[in-house]
């Protein structure tokens, strides 16, 4: 038995990495904050920033791959549908500055960035929140909702079910095994699919659901209703001053948006 | 008959289950599977209905290569009851659950009602025939799906762990409901961990282990064979145990020989 | 006084026509190792419910008759308190295993951490259990990752983990294979050496006749035969009512019936070698 591993636990939750190690919740406070910020504002320029910043945090904690990925199949999609879109709709208004021919087609400098704006706020507020999402487990933010008072009853539901559709997606693939062998058509065109897909649906949630009343007896059996209480194995890390000055600061970045906003809003009229 | 020849299987992730596998089974055959978790048992009774296709070597069933067809066109055969019971029933009574395939076959009403009683009357399920499947207690429940197999009127049935969770009347009812099919003319093919169970009830036990077959035979011929007990993990029946430590000769495997000669 | 008492217990499902216990009345002292064995819907899993609190705090149904826990009526018991005197592992590991933790040495802690256990103490007991247990290899691994057999391990450990004077364990090995039951019939042998109150319900005779001190047959939700193990496991009468006996009790009955009758009939297989070795 690795003890060392067993009496790791003494210690903080440690990931050795600066971002991963931030309190779950400050991390979602900054990241919902400039996401937030970046809807507001609605500028294309806030939106490569953020990106440029989400960037460089994921290189800092080696998810580069799955974050690019990700934003490409949202970004890539989404700028060339508004930058199309926009030109079709608003490109041949008058006065509109032409900028470039794609395909030979004139494009107009006004639609062009508005629909940039567009995709880009989009964009950034994705990328913050993937870089969150990628770098933060689940169980440390339930934890750390533990600590601010959510009871273990709600985490536990929470983090079960997410348990849960894993574990269906696996026996999914055993059920439909189960329902060829019966001599279920499986393969072919698409109304044998659809065919097919009902006898699977059913065993896939049914299973899900007998075993409910089971793991309430399991978790009743180790103590889950005892009231009086409640010692964690793993413990977040204390959090540090310079954490909720972080916090601050994006909470101001977001009241700075909102204002500039309304204020630009009340300019133009 | 159903033929495996020289047939390896690897999965998807390039994993080589099974190595060069040579199996042939009569129709009319009582054959028990036996062997460790791992042996590649289950991987290799589903190359039987095309779950598992082979990479090398070939599979047929009937003078049908199973490379050849879809799962379900095989099944119309091979019938196979899952050790799970639940990853199968999907409707809720027992009796939708046992008419589906031969409904879904299309078949006239009088032939559904055919089947359907067969299998109720092997698998002695008259009185649970409008429950709700999980109402049913979960050994019963085994039963309904092997009545649903049953209802389709395989040639063989292969059986994945059925005595798993079952008490002793439900395992006699299992060793009765083989000895009614086989007599019936279906070829009954069993997985299994229970030996006692696979001694009492099967002709023929193949041993697996390291991905292939290291006996084929009598359950004397396996059971009595030390190296092969040892190879594949599995367990002498108490009674055969007992005729060894006592040095007694004969292959003695059940009470009543046991008895005779002592 | 008896640790579990009952006294004329009935008890009905909701819903349900028939009772599930007619009339039982039985008691278990402390220290002492009981296995109960019959059919399938006579009685054992809902005698399990019944002495774990689940009957009638979980499942409602209708309840006559005293059932007494270290002298209190069950129905007076927090079941919140109960499951820290009482320990619970049945038979499917899948669902014994909470989905919320992601390694084996968190998971066995569970029961600690709801019972408010302070953290070092945590520790060191569950790295006791986890080598009682043989699971010391498996700590880092992640539980919903794990064979059944490896699962129900688990399932004991977190409830061995809690230190709890009684255990009921309803058929732990049902759905495992002969490796995965010989492991649990390991821990299963190391608390028998505990002092530990255990109540075993099992189908597997010849292991049941190794390891409890006595034996209770449920039928139709009434205890049937009780008594010393060796004195059930070699009554005829078990053979008509259909409860299963050890394939050495049998063998030993077949050779009274033959005339050749052994001293004592055997019900484990080491007895039975023992006994033709004496005859010669």
């Amino acid at each position: 038995m690795d003890r060392e591993f067993a009496y790791s636990y003494n210690e903080y939750v440690k990931y050795g990495n600066g971002y991963k190690d931030l309190n779950p919740i400050s991390k979602l406070t900054i990241s919902l904050c400039l996401g937030i910020a970046s809807c507001v504002v609605h500028k294309w320029q806030f939106g490569v920033v953020l990106v440029v910043i989400a960037t460089i945090f994921a290189l800092y904690t080696r998810v580069f791959r799955k974050y690019i990925r990700s934003l490409a199949v949202i970004g890539i999609p989404l700028l060339l549908l508004t930058s199309v879109i926009r030109q079709l709709q608003y490109g041949k208004v008058p006065g509109n500055t032409p900028i470039f021919k794609v395909l030979g087609w004139q494009w107009y400098k006004e639609p062009f960035i508005a629909s940039m704006d567009i995709a880009w706020y989009i964009i950034g507020f994705s990328s913050v929140l993937l870089i969150y999402f990628l770098n933060t487990e689940m169980k440390d933010l339930m934890l750390a909702l533990e600590n601010r008072g959510v009871t273990h009853v709600a985490s536990y539901i929470m983090l079960s079910s997410m348990q849960s559709v894993i574990d269906m997606k696996k026996s999914a693939d055993t059920i439909l095994e189960s329902q060829k062998a019966r001599g279920i058509e499986t393969d072919g065109n698409l109304i044998v699919r659809m065919k097919a897909f009902f006898p699977t649906l059913g065993p896939i949630f049914l299973s899900a659901m007998s075993g409910t009343e089971e793991k309430a007896i399991a978790m009743d059996a180790r103590a889950f209703s005892h009231e009086g209480g409640h010692t964690y194995l793993r413990v977040l890390r204390p959090i540090p001053a310079w954490e909720y000055i972080l916090d601050a600061i994006a909470i101001l970045i977001l009241i700075v948006s909102i204002v500039y906003t309304v204020l630009r809003a009340l300019h133009r009229i | 008959m159903i033929e495996i020849k020289n047939a390896s299987f690897r999965y998807p992730n390039g994993f080589v289950a099974l190595e060069n596998i040579n199996l042939t089974i009569h129709e009319g055959e009582k054959v028990a599977i036996v062997g460790q978790n791992g042996a590649g048992k289950t991987t290799c009774v589903k190359m039987m209905n095309g779950l598992n296709r082979p990479f090398a070597g070939d599979v047929i069933v009937d003078g049908v290569n199973t490379k050849d067809v879809t799962v379900a066109t095989i099944a119309r055969k091979v019938g196979y009851v899952f050790q799970n019971p639940d990853e199968q029933i999907f409707n809720n009574t027992a009796r939708k659950e046992i008419e589906f395939m031969p409904r879904y076959y299309k078949l006239p009403e009088a032939e559904v009602k055919k089947r359907v009683d067969y299998a109720v009357e092997v698998c002695d399920l008259e009185k649970y025939m409008e429950t709700n499947p999980y109402e049913i207690p979960y050994p019963i429940r085994k039963f309904v799906a092997i009545a649903a197999v049953i209802a389709s009127n395989p040639k063989y049935i292969i059986l994945d762990e059925p005595t798993a969770g079952q008490d002793l009347h439900g395992t006699e009812v299992l060793g009765k409901m083989i000895d009614r099919l086989t007599k019936d003319g279906i070829t009954m093919i069993t997985i299994t961990h229970d030996m006692e169970f696979a001694v009492r009830n099967f002709d023929r036990i193949i041993a697996m282990a390291h991905k292939n077959i290291i006996c084929d035979g009598s359950a004397q011929d396996v059971f009595w064979n030390e190296e092969v007990v040892a190879d594949a993990k599995i367990k002498k029946p108490t009674i055969g145990e007992l005729a060894k430590r006592l040095g007694l000769d004969g292959k003695i495997l059940f009470s009543e020989e046991l008895v005779e000669k002592l | 006084m008896a640790f579990i008492e009952l006294k004329n217990v009935s008890y009905k499902y909701p819903y349900t026509k028939n009772y599930a216990l007619h009339d039982v009345t039985c008691s278990f002292e402390k220290g002492k190792f009981y296995g109960i064995i019959g059919e399938n819907g006579g009685g054992k899993t809902t005698l399990c419910n019944l002495i774990r609190g689940l009957i009638p705090h979980f499942y409602l149904g209708k309840l006559t008759g005293e059932c007494l826990i270290e002298g209190k009526d069950i129905r007076d018991w927090d079941t919140s308190k109960l499951c820290s005197q009482i320990g619970y592992v049945f038979q499917n590991p899948f669902t014994q295993i909470s989905g919320i933790k992601s390694t084996v040495f968190e998971e066995v802690a569970i029961g600690l951490e709801n019972l408010g256990v302070p953290k070092e103490e945590m520790i060191e007991r569950v790295i006791n259990v986890c080598e009682q247990l043989d699971i010391g290899h498996l700590i880092k691994n992640n539980p919903n990752t794990l064979s059944g057999g490896q699962r129900q391990r688990v399932a004991f450990a977190s409830i061995i983990a809690m230190d709890t004077d009684t255990l009921v364990i309803d058929e732990p090995t049902s759905q495992l294979d002969p490796e995965g039951t010989a492991n649990v019939f390991k821990i299963i042998n190391t608390l028998k050496h505990s002092n530990k109150t255990i109540i075993l319900v099992e189908h597997k005779i010849d292991l049941i006749a190794e390891f409890c001190d006595e034996i209770l047959v449920m039928e139709n939700g009434t205890v049937a035969f009780s008594g010393p193990t060796h004195e059930v496991l070699t009554n005829r009468e078990l053979l008509d009512h259909r409860a299963s006996i050890p394939e050495t009790a049998r063998f030993g009955l077949a050779m009274e019936d033959a005339g050749k009758a052994l001293p004592k009939i055997p019900i484990t297989l080491d007895e039975a070698y023992d006994l033709i070795k004496e005859r010669g």
